[in-house]
């Protein structure tokens, strides 16, 4: 206050004296002025403005005291010098306050831009782990799917393996059976008291007992080796086969006799069979006694065909052997 | 008339006299000016080459003034080269931390270009 009186106050003098304005105060009076409006000056400079306060305050005493315009100009010089240098000072303290807060805020900025490349770099590794497990995934289950398809082809092959065999064993069945057939047949062709024929069991032959035996007998006649000589020879020929030798008699006599009778009779056609070298067990033997007739037991020529020894040769005997 | 001639010189003869006699050398201003003269930064240089020019015309004025005895003169002169190197150093501090404010808040503004340029 006491300063902006002496100005005013110098001021007035200068103009009242009629004195000439001296120029350089002029400029001192207005970087003065423009300094000590600055903000900044105030806050960072306080020193630096008094100082150039002083000076001005100096140079407006001269003035007023009517000093030679050398002295003032010299001394106004000084203080526009020092306001200059004031307002010069204030604004380096300033940004250099600002210099420190931005580099505060460079450093936030930063750490803000780390910690985001953090999170993105995360998640990435997330998603590259999410993609990584899907893949896995995919190969997993396309690995399974080859598996399952390898199976199932060689499933296929397999059952066409299979297929392909059962078809060989059946045409090779087919074909032994076919061979069998001929055999039997030469069989029948030479031995009189033979008859073939087949069903569902097998092969069956029949031979006539009174060709055999005598009536209610069951030792074989002379005449039946030739016979049963043929059967043995087939079935060394054909090692495979297995027979079952039934005996069958009429309705003549009790029913356990002929029973007994005909189980007697299948026993000594196998006996005689393994005297011919066939394995024993190759050969079954049953008497049926008088059950299951061909043909009427109330004629002559009815009873005479019931009376009878079947070899049956069973299919699966004649597919046997492999 | 000259005896009133004589009391009106007189005074200020005495005066001039007085003032002369009463300037001591300005052996301190004169110091300081050359050390702020020495001690101009090369950023000063290149930011004021002029003020400096001055202050350096100034204190080699200062040194014929002192030489010659012209105490005045020389401490005005010497005075004048203080405050223009001064000022000369000041305006440069002022430029140099200016330039690396605007540098870091330049810096920052590229970090947030970046940063909004990757917001996902």
């Amino acid at each position: 206050m006491k300063r902006l009186i002496v100005i005013v106050a110098a001021a007035l003098a200068a103009a009242c004296s009629g004195m000439p304005q001296n120029d350089t105060l002029v400029q001192a009076r207005d970087a003065y002025a423009r300094a000590r409006d600055n903000p900044h000056v105030t806050r960072f400079a306080p020193q630096e403005l008094a100082e150039a306060a002083r000076t001005l305050e100096q140079a407006e005493q001269l003035a007023a005291a009517g000093k030679p315009g050398e002295d003032v100009a010299h001394v106004a010089y000084l203080a526009e010098g020092r306001a200059r240098i004031a307002t010069n000072v204030a604004m380096t303290r300033a940004a250099d306050a600002q210099l420190a807060q931005a580099e505060r805020e460079r450093e936030r900025v930063q750490l803000e831009a780390r910690a985001r490349e953090a999170r993105a770099a995360e998640q990435a590794r997330v998603e590259a782990e999410q993609a990584r497990l899907q893949a896995e995934r995919a190969r997993t289950e396309a690995e399974a799917r080859l598996r399952e398809a390898q199976a199932e082809r060689a499933d296929a092959l397999r059952k066409a393996q299979r297929a392909a065999q059962l078809q060989q064993l059946e045409k090779q069945h087919a074909a032994e059976q076919q061979g069998l057939r001929a055999e039997l047949r030469t069989l029948e062709s030479q031995v009189a008291a033979l008859q073939t024929k087949e069903t569902e069991r097998g092969m069956v032959l029949t031979l006539g007992a009174d060709v055999l035996f005598d009536t209610g007998q069951s030792t074989l006649k002379a005449g039946a080796r030739r016979a049963l000589d043929n059967v043995a020879r087939l079935m060394q020929r054909r090692p495979e086969l297995s027979i079952v030798v039934e005996g069958f008699t009429d309705s003549v006599g009790g029913d356990d006799f002929n029973r007994s009778l005909s189980q007697r009779r299948a026993q000594a056609v196998k006996r005689a069979l393994v005297q011919e070298g066939i394995e024993a067990g190759r050969i079954a033997t049953r008497g049926m006694g008088e059950s299951f007739p061909v043909a009427s037991n109330s004629s002559a020529a009815g009873r005479q065909l019931n009376r009878r020894v079947e070899i049956v040769i069973p299919h699966e005997s004649a597919a046997a052997g492999r | 008339m000259n005896r009133l001639r004589v009391l009106v010189l007189l005074p200020g003869a005495a005066l001039l006299a007085a003032a002369c006699a009463s300037t001591p050398p300005p052996e301190a201003e004169l110091a300081r000016a050359r050390a702020l003269v020495s001690q101009a930064t090369p950023e000063a240089t290149r930011h004021a080459p002029e003020l400096l020019f001055r202050a350096r015309e100034k204190l080699a004025a200062a040194e014929v003034y002192m030489g010659e005895e012209r105490y005045e003169q020389a401490r005005r002169a010497a005075e004048q080269a203080a405050v223009d190197a001064r000022l000369a150093e000041s305006a440069a501090d002022h430029e140099r931390m200016r330039s690396a404010l605007a540098e870091v808040n330049a810096g920052i503004q590229a970090l947030r270009n970046e940063l909004d340029r990757r917001q996902p």
